[in-house]
C-alpha cells in the first residue's frame, strides 16, 4: 500500500500546490470544490436515479395530499404514514451510493484533516512532544536531539506505565522541523507550509489499507529494538476566518462542497 | 432543469443555510448527494409530523365550520356520499343485449337490486353538449354548448365551442371556458360539501370548487391543438388530419435524427427538440436528454420533454411507438400532453392537484381527447397500439378515480371514463362477439362497476351514467352538398367542392349552411356578416323548406336518411340561442354528417360511404342513442334525463336544486338489496 499512499499524498500535494503561498483556506476551498463535483458525479453513477426521482415525486405528492385532504385526519395520517414509508424507501435507495461514496470520502476526509485541521507552528511557539517505546529506555540512555527548526526544553518526563517520554520543544525555524529520538528521525508539524501536518508517529514496517486513512501519521521504521514505536506532537486546532466567524476546517469543507454539490447537481441534472 | 431536482433544492437550500449558521454542528456530513439525501429525509420526517399535527390541531375548527355550513342545508341529506361513474357512450341497448346473455354480472346486480334504465340525452346527443347539460342541468341554449364547434358568424369560420384561447396585451396566453351556467358541484361547495371531479368533459380551464377537479375533454396539448400526433418517417405520407409528418433523416448506420416540433414559438416556426433514433437489435430513442428503449409496435412509457422558448420552458409528456418496416423505421409520437407534474396550462383545481396525482401514480394523459383516433384512422398506428393506448389511459383514470374514492368519503365523487366512447367509435363494426374490442370494453366497464361497489359504504349512492349510446355509422351525409343541390347554398364561380372553412361559398347567394355534427344555420341578415335571410316569416319558411326536403332524402336503396329536423325554438330556450344552429338534423341509424361538412366543407355527393376506421357514432337522432342510468338505489321515476342527474345529486346530499335548473330531482330510494350488496362486496 505504500506506493498508493504516496500517490494519494502526491495528488493532494499537487492539488494544493498552487495555493501553498496563500492562506490555507484557499487550498481547502479549492479541494472542497473538486470534492463536491467528484462526489456528486459518483453519486449519480452509483444511485438509481430514476427510482430516486420517482420516490421523491411520490413523497412530494404525499405532502401535497396532506394539504389537499387536510379536512380529514384519517387521510392526513394515512398520507403521513405513506410519506414516512416512502422516506424509508428513499433512504434505502441512497444507502448504496452512500456506501460507495464513503470509500473515497474517507480518504478525502483524512487527507483534508491531515492538512487543514491543525494550525502551523510559528517561530517561538512551544509544543509538547510525546514518544512511545516498546521498552522504555533508562533516563541516561535516552538519546533525543533536534535535527532542524526546534530547541528542546528539558526536563524529559518519563511515564513508566505508558512507556512514554514527554518533553517540550520550541520552534526556532523551518519547516522542516525534525527530531532524532534514539536514532530515528521524527518530523514535527507541517512538513511544508500549507500542506501536510504530521502530528503522530507510529512504528510500522508494513502498510495496510487503513494507512490510507491516516495520512497525518508518519510511519517510523525502527532499525533497532530501542527505536520509538509511536508518539505524537500537540498542534493547535486550525480556525478559519469566514464571514466574521471562526470556522473549523470541516465546516468550511461542508459548506463549500455542498454548495458545489448543489450547483453540480443542477448543471449535471443529478437527482438527489 | 428538471422540476423534481429544482424542488429538492427547495429543501436543501434552507438546510444549507442552517448549516451555514451552525458550522460546528456539521459533523454528521457524509458527502454531497447522500448527505443531502439524509438531510432531506429528515426534513420530510419533520414535514410529515408538522402537517399531521397541524391537521389534528385545526381539525376541530374545520369540522365546526363545516357543521355550521351544513346546518344551513335546506333538506336532510339522504346519502352519505354520491359516486358518479361516467362511462362515455356506454349504450344501455348494447348492454341489455349482453345482460340477456347472462353477461355483465355487476350491471345485472344493479338492474336487479337497484336501477338500470335508459337516460334521455340532449339534442344532439354529443358529448360536449350532453356532459354540459349533465353538470349544469340546463339545455344548450343556457350553457351555450351546442356542438364541439360553433360558427364565428362574422368570419364564417368554425371555432371551438367550449374554450377560447389567445394571448392578452401582455402576450400572456389565456384560456377561457365558454360554457355558461354553473355546475351542480358549485352548489354543494356552498354548504361545505366537498367534491372530487375527475375528467368530466367541458371543465377546461378548471373552475374553482370546494374540492378537487381535473379537467377533461377539450384540454389542449402544448401545441394548442385538441391533439395532434407526430409521424416521423423517411417518406412523406401526404396530408393527414389530426397529425403532422416530420422527416426522419439518416445520420449513420441504423441511426436517424429529427426535430420534434413543440409549441408555436416565434415567427420562425415551432420550438423543437432534437430526437435521435437507433434501430437494430436494440431500438433506442433519445429525445430532449431522455433516453428510452423502444420495443417494436409497442407504446413506450411516458417521456418528459422540455421545450425551451427563450427563457420560458414548456413541459410536455409523450409516448412513442416504433414500427420497423422495409423502407425504414416509422416512429409515432402521441400528442404532446401537458405534463401534469408541471403543467404549462391550468388543468386542475387546485393547480397542484394534477401534481399530486402525477406523483402518486406517475405521468398520465392530460389531453382532452387522449385516445388517438386520428392516428388509427390514418393508419399511422395499428389497432393493437390504439387499444394498448386506450386501455393504459383507462388504467390511469381508474387509478385516480379510486384514489378519489378513498380520499373523499363524504360528498361527491364524479369521474368520467372515455375509453368506452373511443373503442366504440373505432370498433363498432366488430360487434359484441366474444373477444371483440367492444365486448372486452363492456366487460371491463362492468368490472369497474363491481370494483366501485366494493368501495361503497352504507348510505353511499352509486350513479352510473353515460351521456349517450352508440350506433353504426356507415354513410356520410354531406349537408352542405344537399343545401347546395337544393338551392340554399351558393358557390363562387368555378368552385365545385370545398375542403373546409367555407372557402368558395358565395354568401350573397347562400340562405343556409351547415357546420358541426348536426346543425344547419341560416345566413340571417343582421346576425351573419353577409346575411341575406330576413328574420321572421322568411327565415321560418326557409327552415320549413329545408326540414321538409331533408325528411324526403333517401339513400340508393330507398331508406330514409333523416328521421327528424328540429327548429331551434322547438328544443332550446335560453339566452345563448343565437350561438347555436337554427335547425338540428336527426339522422337514422348508420347515417351521420359527413367528415367534410363538419368543418365547413362541401364534397361531390350528398351521400357517400364512410370508409374511415371511425365506424360507430352517436351524432344521430338523439332518441336512437339514449345514455344509461344505473344505480345501487331504486329509481321511482319514469323517463329520466341527463338534466336530472345534477338536481338528483343535490337533493340526495341535502341541497335544494336551484330554480334555474331544468332537470328534476329523481326519486332514488335505497333498495332492499343495497345494503346486502355492499356487505357482500
Amino acid at each position: 500500500m505504500g506506493p498508493i499512499i504516496v500517490v494519494f499524498n502526491a495528488v493532494f500535494d499537487v492539488l494544493t500546490y498552487p495555493f501553498s503561498g496563500l492562506q490555507p483556506l484557499w487550498g481547502l476551498c479549492f479541494v472542497s470544490v473538486i470534492c463536491g463535483i467528484g462526489l456528486i458525479i459518483l453519486f449519480r453513477a452509483a444511485s438509481p436515479q430514476e427510482a430516486i426521482a420517482r420516490i421523491r415525486r411520490r413523497m412530494g405528492s404525499q405532502a401535497l395530499g396532506m394539504l389537499l385532504f387536510m379536512d380529514n385526519p384519517s387521510n392526513v395520517i394515512r398520507l403521513a404514514g405513506g410519506l414516512l414509508w416512502s422516506n424509508f424507501r428513499y433512504l434505502a435507495l441512497v444507502v448504496k451510493p452512500l456506501l460507495v461514496i464513503a470509500i473515497p470520502f474517507m480518504v478525502v476526509y483524512s487527507q483534508l484533516e491531515a492538512r487543514y485541521s491543525r494550525a502551523p507552528l510559528g517561530a517561538g511557539q512551544t509544543t509538547t512532544v510525546t514518544v512511545e517505546f516498546e521498552d522504555l529506555p533508562a533516563r541516561d540512555d535516552l538519546e533525543v536531539a533536534s535535527l532542524s527548526g526546534l530547541d528542546l526544553i528539558r526536563p524529559f518526563v518519563f511515564v513508566d506505565t505508558l512507556r512514554q517520554v514527554s518533553f517540550r520543544a520550541v520552534v526556532t525555524g523551518g519547516p522542516p522541523r525534525a527530531l532524532s529520538v534514539m536514532g530515528s528521525r521524527l518530523t514535527v508539524g507541517r512538513s511544508r507550509e500549507g500542506a501536510g501536518a504530521v502530528h503522530r508517529w507510529e512504528y510500522d514496517d508494513s502498510w495496510s489499507v487503513l494507512s490510507l486513512l491516516k495520512p497525518w501519521v508518519e510511519r517510523v521504521r525502527g532499525d533497532s529494538p530501542r527505536s520509538p514505536v509511536g508518539g505524537a506532537v500537540v498542534l493547535p486546532d486550525a480556525r478559519y476566518h469566514v464571514l466574521g466567524g471562526r470556522w473549523s476546517w470541516l465546516a468550511v469543507f461542508l459548506v463549500v462542497s455542498s454548495a458545489t454539490g448543489v450547483v453540480g447537481a443542477f448543471v449535471l441534472k443529478v437527482k438527489i | 432543469m428538471n422540476t423534481r431536482v429544482t424542488r429538492s433544492y427547495g429543501l436543501v437550500i434552507p438546510l444549507f443555510l442552517v448549516v451555514l449558521l451552525l458550522p460546528d454542528l456539521a459533523h454528521g456530513y457524509v458527502g454531497p448527494g447522500a448527505g443531502f439525501g439524509i438531510l432531506t429525509s429528515f426534513v420530510v420526517f419533520l414535514n410529515a409530523l408538522l402537517i399531521s399535527l397541524l391537521s389534528l390541531l385545526i381539525w376541530p375548527v374545520r369540522v365546526l365550520i363545516r357543521l355550521l355550513r351544513r346546518a344551513r342545508l335546506p333538506l336532510k341529506p339522504r346519502a352519505g356520499r354520491v359516486v358518479i361513474l361516467g362511462l362515455d357512450g356506454f349504450s344501455p341497448k348494447l348492454a341489455s343485449g349482453l345482460l340477456s346473455q347472462g353477461k355483465l354480472e355487476n350491471l345485472t346486480r344493479l338492474s336487479r337490486e337497484g336501477t338500470m334504465t335508459e337516460l334521455r340525452t340532449t339534442c344532439p346527443g354529443i358529448s360536449p353538449v350532453a356532459w354540459s347539460s349533465f353538470q349544469t342541468s340546463v339545455n344548450p341554449a343556457k350553457h351555450a354548448i351546442f356542438d364541439f364547434l360553433k360558427i364565428d358568424r362574422q368570419r364564417y369560420l368554425p371555432v371551438l365551442s367550449s374554450v377560447k384561447t389567445g394571448a392578452g396585451k401582455d402576450r400572456k396566453a389565456y384560456a377561457r371556458l365558454l360554457r355558461r351556467s354553473k355546475p351542480f358541484w358549485e352548489h354543494l361547495g356552498r354548504f361545505g360539501i366537498k367534491s372530487s371531479v375527475l375528467r368530466v368533459p367541458i371543465t377546461y380551464p378548471p373552475e374553482p370548487l370546494d374540492g378537487q377537479l381535473l379537467s377533461g375533454m377539450c384540454v389542449p396539448d402544448v401545441r394548442g391543438t385538441q391533439g395532434s400526433y407526430t409521424l416521423l418517417s423517411q417518406s412523406d405520407p401526404g396530408s393527414m388530419t389530426g397529425g403532422q409528418w416530420v422527416p426522419l433523416s439518416p445520420c449513420g448506420e441504423n441511426i436517424w435524427s429529427a426535430d420534434l416540433p413543440g409549441p408555436g414559438g416565434s415567427d420562425d416556426g415551432p420550438v423543437t427538440v432534437p430526437l435521435r433514433l437507433t434501430t437494430g437489435e436494440r431500438n433506442a430513442l433519445e429525445v430532449a436528454g431522455e433516453s428510452i428503449e423502444l420495443r417494436p409496435s409497442r407504446l413506450s412509457d411516458w417521456v418528459r420533454i422540455v421545450f425551451r422558448e427563450g427563457r420560458k420552458k414548456v413541459r410536455a409528456i409523450a409516448r412513442f411507438c416504433l414500427y420497423t418496416e422495409e423502407d425504414g423505421p416509422r416512429l409515432y409520437a402521441t400528442a404532446l400532453n401537458v405534463d401534469p407534474l408541471s403543467p404549462a396550462l391550468p388543468i386542475s383545481h387546485p393547480v397542484y392537484y394534477s401534481r399530486y396525482l402525477a406523483g402518486m401514480q406517475g405521468p398520465f394523459a392530460t389531453l382532452g381527447l387522449a385516445e388517438d383516433t386520428w392516428a388509427l384512422s390514418n393508419d399511422v398506428i395499428d389497432e393493437d397500439t390504439f387499444l394498448e393506448q386506450a386501455w393504459s389511459i383507462f388504467e390511469e383514470r381508474r387509478s385516480m378515480y379510486f384514489d378519489a374514492l378513498r380520499r373523499n368519503k363524504r360528498g361527491l365523487v364524479a369521474c368520467v371514463f372515455d375509453t368506452s366512447d373511443r373503442i366504440q367509435h373505432m370498433f363498432f363494426d366488430r360487434g359484441l362477439d366474444e373477444g371483440s374490442p367492444m365486448r372486452e370494453m363492456y366487460e371491463r366497464m362492468d368490472e369497474l362497476i363491481g370494483q366501485t361497489l366494493k368501495e361503497l359504504r352504507r348510505k353511499d349512492v352509486l350513479i352510473v351514467v353515460s351521456d349517450h349510446g352508440f350506433t353504426s355509422f356507415h354513410t356520410c351525409l354531406d349537408l352542405n352538398r344537399w343545401l347546395y343541390e337544393a338551392g340554399f347554398l351558393g358557390l363562387e364561380d368555378g368552385v365545385e367542392t370545398i375542403e373546409r372553412n367555407f372557402k368558395g361559398v358565395d354568401w350573397n347567394r347562400t340562405r343556409a349552411y351547415s357546420m358541426g355534427l348536426a346543425g344547419i344555420m341560416l345566413n340571417l341578415a343582421g346576425r351573419e356578416s353577409q346575411g341575406i335571410v330576413r328574420p321572421g316569416a322568411e327565415s321560418e319558411a326557409v327552415l320549413d323548406e329545408i326540414a321538409s326536403g331533408l325528411l324526403q332524402l333517401r339513400d340508393d336503396e330507398g331508406a330514409p336518411v333523416v328521421s327528424r329536423a328540429w327548429k331551434a325554438a322547438e328544443i332550446y330556450q335560453g339566452p345563448y340561442m343565437e350561438q347555436g344552429p337554427d335547425l338540428v338534423v336527426g339522422t337514422h341509424e348508420g347515417f351521420r354528417a359527413g367528415w367534410r361538412c363538419v368543418t365547413g366543407g362541401l364534397g361531390p355527393t350528398v351521400l357517400y360511404p364512410n370508409t374511415m376506421h371511425w365506424n360507430g357514432d352517436h351524432c344521430h337522432d338523439h332518441h336512437l342513442v339514449p345514455g344509461i342510468l344505473a344505480s345501487n338505489w331504486s329509481l321511482r321515476d319514469e323517463d329520466p334525463a341527463i338534466f336530472d342527474v345534477g338536481p338528483t345529486v343535490l337533493s340526495l346530499l341535502g341541497v335544494e336544486p336551484p330554480e334555474y335548473m331544468e332537470g328534476k330531482a329523481l326519486t332514488l330510494e335505497p333498495s332492499s338489496g343495497t345494503e346486502e350488496s355492499i356487505e357482500q362486496a
